[in-house]
């Protein structure tokens, strides 16, 4: 049986002794391919921080996976133009666990960026000066970076964010491409119909664990919506795979709790279908 | 010349983590050392190193709470250390003479026990910086990205922070405490002028702050005037011209 690459169990973390959420249990699994989805200020960056070993857990527990290589491409990573840098030697840095103790990178290093560029069509941009590449280059340029280190799992943060629509599914669809290839992914975004039309799991998440399951349109094209129920610091079942087959739900309910809100399915316009937890703003 | 190298090289690293402050404040801090040690009859690089040592691990102790930025701790230990050394000073009227050198720098006051301790730092800092390149460059673009990816942050940050303090250290004598700052900035600032490569500066910077402290030394001799002065009046003479070459060939 696999074990998760990464997993928190009843863990409270947050800024400056204060709490984002509190006894969280969450799990990353091989293979798997997820998005985190919550509106901004949800903490979504913060658990990303915590699964990357970035902000220490308050109580609780955070285990992964031995010799767990992880990259990771922060929110909002401005590239400071005025680092003299070529688009080859910002993407070589990415390969620091492999590298070796020389101030200079080897053939190897620079082939390995190279194919690397090449693939996230940048190949011609291989010497060119960092600030000389628009917004949505430099994003890929540091997915090209975190790619460079041979990562297990890969860890964006708002990857899609801030550039063109085009750019955004050329991302997607090399996420896509790599998870085929065995990569773990786990993004997170603020912008649900992006990321629900091209990620097959979705961790719907709001200062604790909302939800989780498989994006609708593809555990039940033209099904029913799902049981949103589950609320904050339920988490995920131990010993669950949520890369493997969705869950099938059962039908919605319309329990309203006292001064909580109430979620709904709605059209996803990206994909014209029902997506799961596909608006997480509040219905009163 | 040595001098001039070393602090060239280092100021590649110094202005592109735009750490100029800690450079300004790092050599204050050893002036406080300085002093120190001179009262208490210690030798001075093993009083004044002992005293840059812990100044670094005292601003990185403050940094480390996260309630203030580095540069507030920079700005509170440096200059308490250097309020130190003044108030040492001026209780000790003696020595005020001695100590013109090393505020305002006096090569013809190097030894040759001055220019065994230039030349060992000198290749300690290579081999440092040699060890230290893509870690310290990682985390200029990235600290998160790079403690992800395996890059000992904390460690590294100190690590170079020592190397500083002893640069500084041995820089003392000939460029002096107000002016060593000066040349862990200038030489990088103005080959990045020149150069969009970090190869090219890494080779150029050091040339650069060697030339300056060759030129400047045979000018302070001349003109009768401090050597640091004359050091950083040429490097900032270099820096002019080359900004003047930057906008008269920028497109």
């Amino acid at each position: 049986m696999s074990r998760p690459l990464v997993e928190l169990r009843r863990v409270t973390a947050g800024y400056d002794r204060q709490p984002l959420w509190r006894a969280l249990d969450f799990a990353l699994w091989p293979g798997q391919f997820a998005a985190l989805v919550g509106p901004t200020g949800a903490g979504k960056s913060a658990l990303l921080k915590v699964l990357v070993g970035l902000l220490p857990v308050m109580t609780g527990s955070v285990q992964r996976a031995p010799h767990l290589a992880i990259g990771y491409v922060p929110q909002g990573e401005a590239i400071d133009g005025h680092l003299p840098l070529t688009v080859e030697q910002m993407v070589c840095l990415g390969g620091y666990r492999q590298t070796r103790p020389w101030p200079w990178f080897n053939k190897q290093e620079r082939r390995q960026a190279a194919a690397w560029l090449e693939r996230l069509g940048l190949g011609a941009y291989r010497g060119r000066h960092l600030s000389q590449l628009s917004g949505g280059q430099q994003q890929r340029v540091l997915l090209a970076r975190a790619l460079m280190g041979q990562p297990q799992l890969l860890v964006l943060d708002e990857p899609t964010t801030g550039v063109d629509l085009h750019t955004q599914h050329t991302i997607l669809h090399l996420l896509r491409d790599l998870h085929g290839e065995g990569l773990s992914v786990l993004l997170a975004s603020h912008d649900l119909n992006t990321v629900a039309s091209h990620v097959p799991w979705l961790v719907c998440f709001n200062r604790g664990l909302v939800a989780q399951g498989p994006a609708w349109h593809r555990a039940h094209p033209g099904g029913a919506a799902p049981d949103l129920s589950r609320r904050h610091g339920g988490g995920a079942p131990r010993g669950a795979n949520p890369g493997g087959q969705p869950h099938a739900g059962p039908p919605p309910r319309q329990r309203r709790a006292a001064g909580s809100r109430r979620w709904h399915p709605c059209l996803n316009p990206c994909t014209t279908a029902f997506s799961f937890t596909a608006c997480w703003l509040p219905c009163w | 010349m040595l001098v001039g190298g070393l602090c060239g090289l280092l100021s590649v690293y110094v202005v592109l983590r735009r750490m100029s402050y800690i450079g300004h404040g790092l050599a204050h801090a050893v002036f406080g050392g300085a002093v120190a040690s001179y009262a208490l009859h210690l030798d001075f690089y093993l009083g004044a190193g002992l005293w840059g040592g812990l100044v670094v691990l005292a601003i990185d102790g403050i940094a480390a709470q996260r309630r203030l930025h580095a540069d507030a701790a920079i700005g509170v230990v440096t200059t308490a250390s250097f309020a130190f050394g003044v108030a040492l000073m001026s209780r000790m009227r003696r020595f005020v003479r001695d100590f013109e050198a090393v505020l305002f720098g006096n090569v013809l006051g190097v030894s040759a026990r001055d220019l065994v301790v230039i030349a060992a730092v000198t290749a300690c800092t290579v081999a440092a910086l040699a060890v230290l390149h893509k870690p310290l460059l990682l985390s200029t673009v990235s600290e998160d990205v790079a403690q992800v990816a395996g890059v000992p942050t904390r460690r590294v940050r100190r690590g170079f922070a020592v190397v500083l303090a002893l640069a500084m250290l041995a820089a003392l004598q000939v460029l002096g405490v107000t002016l060593v700052a000066a040349g862990l900035v200038i030489p990088a600032a103005t080959a990045r002028l020149l150069t969009h490569s970090i190869a090219t500066m890494l080779w150029l910077s050091p040339l650069l702050g060697a030339l300056a402290a060759l030129v400047g030394m045979y000018l302070s001799y001349y003109l009768d005037v401090a050597s640091g002065a004359g050091i950083v009046l040429v490097a900032t003479l270099g820096f002019a011209v080359a900004l003047a070459w930057r906008r008269a060939t920028a497109p």
